[in-house]
């Protein structure tokens, strides 16, 4: 079944569902939206910029959950399988996108839809199913509770089809959790709380299954870029080696002594020869991929020894090798697959569980809770005892866990006693496993993205992985480093209209030229054959992403670290002495941007060059 | 004077995962990649010199952002050689 629009490579129909009503609507997309913000994440940006009034309750009716595809989705380009949702986000009141790889998106661009938005709250449990442009709301009244592999089997099996795609929640987004994940497959689009808007919508999963394909522009064109991607995936180092361990090599951080360890005191975690790449290709069952992706980067790990043997998971990413390592200061591998696993079963995002227990292990050593906070739990940093129960409790809210389920900034916040200072989190979202002080650029990145501290929205990967980019860096320097956290982001919002993955952009697989090829092939717009136009798109959703968040009346008050990562120096190993200088790097970040430089709002006229106008209303 | 090495991937395949190795005062980096060739043969050489897939790094910095092969070692720095690194 070919379908299509004016332009290639888009259906050109999107989906609404109002849960409350129980109601849907079609509506195509508009020649404007494509040609300024071409799809994936610059339709989300747009769509919730246009949808939500400022102010909104990320939990209520009016928040909306959207689901993305791209103009190359599901086209015979390599690593172009990414799935984007975007929503206000619970945890940090700001603009959110969250991202999956996998089959989700292909599959749902198959049923029929470029984008499904669903707002409202539905009166009892209920999932949505598209299929081959058909779609219905179904009971999940018998699926509320499950964990999110018998909720996907469930579906298969109620529908009677192994190969429909499911994204949903499990046990902690139903009860709300700030930090929930919304999961598809043993994949996770798992920051800023996308499960927790599903489960305040009554919303436990979406299906979605399909047979269509849309028309692209100029086939032939297309597939000479796609043969020019895979002869440059073919050749391109990093990638082969990324094809062999993936992301399960904690190492590289480590030699750079920014691996956040002990709640981000310090960078290198004691024993950590525990946890390289070499102990895990020790415990890699086979090779995963995603969707049309040659790189098969990702991996099913098996423990085979110790106290967690017999424990599995699809992963654990690097994200995942650190958040139960760094963060309590331990280096048990096995545990590490174990908390994975459970993450994904109870719907969590494995970065913010980790911190925010890290947290807590702080806490507890300086004396500002006490066992009778902790359910009588001893957080001593290393001690590895609590770790699971912990990610049990915050997902079903028990306890100490409820507490914890706020993410770190609310629960300081309700703590007291001087627990901010140790809330390691920018805009509500908790830092990942990158230490600022030990890479400039991407700390700029975490400080500054709208997402809060997103390493996906700009990876500095000249400063950890040497890339030459637009030149190689100095990782400690500050001068120029505004421009190299624009570029980073400005080119990571570019390829995620695709959806490219974002393993391929730090890697540089496909360059602006590249990109620009396919989708112009793809759709036909003119413009996309540009470089210059790809740039200027992705600076243009960057922008929209800040001026949302300036709606809901965040600025530069909010772009700030902890003083941990700004006044104090790292204590120790290869990155020893080394502060996050917010002081100077900030301003040089929004004199690249073209943002005023008292509030970071961006000026009138970046607005107006950008085709942002409608932001001044 | 001595330096720390610390080996990854095939490196450590072809040497140890880490050691010291002594060299003498004023050695460059050149120098020690030099006696780590001889000590561990020509594989271990054709991967050092395949710049396009290796990392080599002293204190934590990439050489090239330091005097490449010709910055100054010191006693008890540390150096890494390990093969490019990718995503996280």
């Amino acid at each position: 079944m070919k379908t299509g629009s004016k332009f290639g490579g888009y259906n050109n129909r999107i989906l609404r569902v109002n849960l409350t009503n129980r109601t849907f609507r079609e509506e195509t997309l508009s020649e404007e939206l494509i040609h300024d913000y071409a799809g994936g994440r610059g339709f989300g940006a747009k769509f919730l910029y246009d949808d939500l009034k400022p102010g909104i309750d990320p939990l209520g009716e009016k928040n909306e959950i959207i689901s993305l595809t791209g103009p190359i989705t599901g086209t015979t380009a390599q690593a172009f399988s990414r799935w984007k949702v975007t929503f206000k986000s619970p945890l940090t009141g700001a603009y959110f996108t969250s991202s999956a790889g996998g089959h989700f998106a292909p599959e749902q661009k198959a049923a029929g839809f470029d984008v499904i938005i669903v707002d409202g709250v539905a009166d009892k449990p209920v999932y949505l199913w598209v299929h081959d442009g058909k779609y219905e709301l179904r009971d999940a009244g018998y699926l509320w509770g499950l964990d999110t592999d018998d909720t996907q089997a469930l579906i298969r099996d109620e529908l009677n089809d192994p190969r429909i795609r499911i994204a949903c929640i499990g046990p902690a987004g139903e009860r709300l959790v700030k930090y929930a994940a919304v999961i598809t497959d043993r994949r996770a689009a798992g920051r800023g709380g996308g499960g927790a808007v599903m489960g305040a919508k009554n919303l436990k999963a979406i299906a979605v299954r399909g047979s269509g394909e849309p028309a692209l522009a100029d086939p032939d064109a297309f597939q000479a870029a796609v043969k020019e991607q895979i002869q440059t995936f073919k050749t391109n180092k990093p990638i082969q080696r990324h094809s062999v361990v993936g992301t399960q090599e904690p190492e590289f951080t480590l030699v750079l002594g920014m691996f956040p360890t002990r709640n981000f005191q310090e960078g290198v975690l004691p024993h950590w020869e525990r946890i390289e790449s070499t102990e895990y290709d020790k415990l890699r069952v086979r090779k995963t991929a995603c969707y049309r992706c040659m790189v098969h980067c990702g991996s099913i790990s098996r423990m085979y020894h110790g106290d967690y043997q017999g424990a599995w998971s699809e992963g654990p990413e690097y994200e995942t090798a650190w958040a139960f390592t760094g963060p309590a200061v331990i280096s048990d591998i096995g545990m590490t697959i174990a908390a994975d696993k459970l993450c994904d079963d109870l719907g969590l995002d494995t970065i913010s569980t980790g911190n925010t227990i890290g947290f807590a292990y702080e806490l507890y050593e300086r004396g500002i809770i006490s066992k009778e906070d902790t359910d009588g739990f001893e957080l001593n940093f290393g001690n590895k005892e609590p770790i699971l129960e912990l990610v049990r409790k915050i997902a079903y809210r028990q306890g100490f866990g409820d507490l914890l389920a706020e993410g770190t900034r609310e629960a300081a916040r309700r703590i007291g006693k001087g627990a901010e200072q140790y809330a390691i989190q920018v805009k509500g979202l908790e830092l990942p496993a990158y230490h600022p002080r030990g890479a400039k650029a991407h700390g700029l990145n975490l400080l500054t993205s709208s997402l809060g501290a997103d390493h996906n929205a700009g990876y500095g990967n000249q400063e950890i992985f040497n890339a030459p980019a637009p030149k190689p860096v100095d990782r400690f320097a500050v001068e120029g480093k505004g421009q190299v956290t624009k570029y980073n982001q400005d080119i990571t919002a570019m390829m995620n209209t695709g959806i490219l993955c974002n393993f391929i952009v730090v890697m540089q697989g496909v360059t602006p030229e590249l990109y620009a090829k396919l989708l112009s092939a793809a759709t036909g717009v003119a413009d996309f054959a540009d470089p210059a136009y790809q740039w200027k798109i992705g600076e243009r959703i960057v922008n929209l992403e800040r001026m949302f968040n300036i709606r809901e009346g965040l600025g530069r008050k909010d772009d700030v670290f902890p003083k941990r990562i700004t006044d104090e120096p790292m204590p120790s190993g290869p990155s020893k002495g080394q502060v996050f200088e917010a002081h100077l790097l900030l301003p040089d970040y929004y004199k690249a941007r073209g943002w005023d430089m008292e509030t970071g709002i961006p000026t009138k006229a970046k607005l107006k060059e950008l085709g942002l106008e409608f932001t001044l209303k | 004077m001595n330096v720390n090495v610390l080996f990854f991937g095939r490196f450590r395949e072809l040497a140890v995962r880490d050691r010291l190795v002594p060299l003498k005062e004023g050695a460059r980096l050149a120098d020690l990649l030099e006696q780590l060739n001889q000590e561990y043969g020509d594989e271990f050489r054709n991967e050092v010199n395949n710049k396009e897939q290796v990392h080599i790094l002293v204190n934590g910095q990439f050489h090239n952002i330091l005097e490449d092969i010709n910055t100054q070692l010191q006693d008890g720095d540390v150096v890494v050689l390990m093969p490019l690194a990718t995503g996280g």
